[in-house]
């Protein structure tokens, strides 16, 4: 089934998030080899920032932008493989997802506040170069920022057969 | 940590307390990072300031982390709490997450885009830079702990036969 951008904007998140469309993406294989690919390209991204900002080289930091794309059809595949449960408003969800969601941001609080903490103290406190402190730190915000989503997408159980 | 503890007593603060009191532990946090901020490098005010900021910081945390039922129902292992307790404290962390990514991206965007194109201030100097890691560093420790103090119901009163 095929639908227009019209048709597909006017959906709900909901709706969008539990498409059959996207039953490619679901199961636990295909979710962990998206989360590889996704922090691969978030570590790519840095790489490029920060090259970007040590040679002054706007050419990196166009090939910075061209990897925007990719962020975001991998990140919506992501949020679209767990059923969006890190973007659909709690009264849309039902109680196992709710509490497999709250817990999952419980277990990635820690992590991500050391990941961003540390990147922080770097960019901020030390003599290290300019280039190196703009990669880790954009870097460390991207994984920190979408961790709870790859985690869950790592991490969920294979959703039972129809 | 909070496993070696004692469950301290259950809190006998009202809602309209707590978070009364989290909007000011908030507001007294901000005023002390403006105050080592923006006040002058090197002079008596500024280290008068950082002086009560950090006893300010230790006392209050080492108050909290050790007599409050608050913090330690944000923080302690899944064993020691029951079923709706975990429930509270994971809805916790997750509005915590949400609350501190966006100020994550409101700061990134105003320090680098924002405050430098309109003019506005921006930390330069070591003090300020530090003001600000350090704020963060203590809303990541605090701010779960906050959201379960926003959130728990008032306390149910005792029967009196």
């Amino acid at each position: 089934m095929t639908r227009t951008i019209r048709e597909t904007f006017a959906m709900s998140r909901r709706e969008i998030m539990n498409d059959p469309q996207f039953d490619w993406a679901r199961n636990r294989p295909t979710r962990r080899w998206l989360v590889a690919a996704y922090v691969a390209l978030a570590l790519s991204a840095a790489t490029l920032f920060g090259l970007s900002v040590g040679l002054r080289n706007l050419w990196l930091l166009g090939a910075f932008c061209v990897l925007t794309p990719g962020f975001f059809f991998i990140i919506g595949s992501i949020n679209a493989s767990v059923r969006g449960l890190t973007e659909i408003r709690t009264n849309e969800l039902d109680e196992w997802q709710i509490a497999r969601r709250d817990a999952m941001y419980r277990v990635c609080w820690w992590p991500a506040l050391a990941i961003m903490t540390a990147a922080c103290f770097l960019a901020a406190m030390t003599d290290v170069p300019d280039g190196l402190k703009a990669g880790i730190a954009m870097g460390a915000f991207f994984i920190a920022l979408c961790l709870p989503a790859i985690a869950l997408a790592w991490t969920l159980p294979e959703e039972p057969e129809a | 940590m909070t496993a070696t503890l004692v469950r301290p007593a259950p809190s006998r603060l009202t809602r309209r307390t707590r978070r009364l009191i989290v909007v000011g532990a908030a507001a007294a946090s901000l005023a002390a990072l403006a105050c080592v901020a923006l006040l002058p490098p090197g002079s008596l005010a500024v280290s008068i300031a950082k002086l009560t900021a950090a006893l300010g910081s230790l006392i209050g945390f080492g108050v909290v982390m050790t007599r409050s039922s608050v913090w330690f129902l944000g923080n302690a292992p899944d064993t020691a709490l029951d079923e709706r307790e975990r429930t509270i404290r994971d809805r916790a962390y997750f509005k915590a997450y949400g609350v501190f990514a966006g100020l994550a991206i409101v700061t990134a965007f105003y320090m680098l885009d924002l405050g430098p194109d309109l003019g506005l201030w921006v930390p330069t100097n070591y003090d300020a830079w530090w003001a600000i890691v350090w704020g963060f560093v203590m809303l990541g420790l605090g701010l779960p702990a906050g959201f379960v103090a926003w959130d728990l119901p008032d306390p149910v009163p005792d029967f009196e036969p």
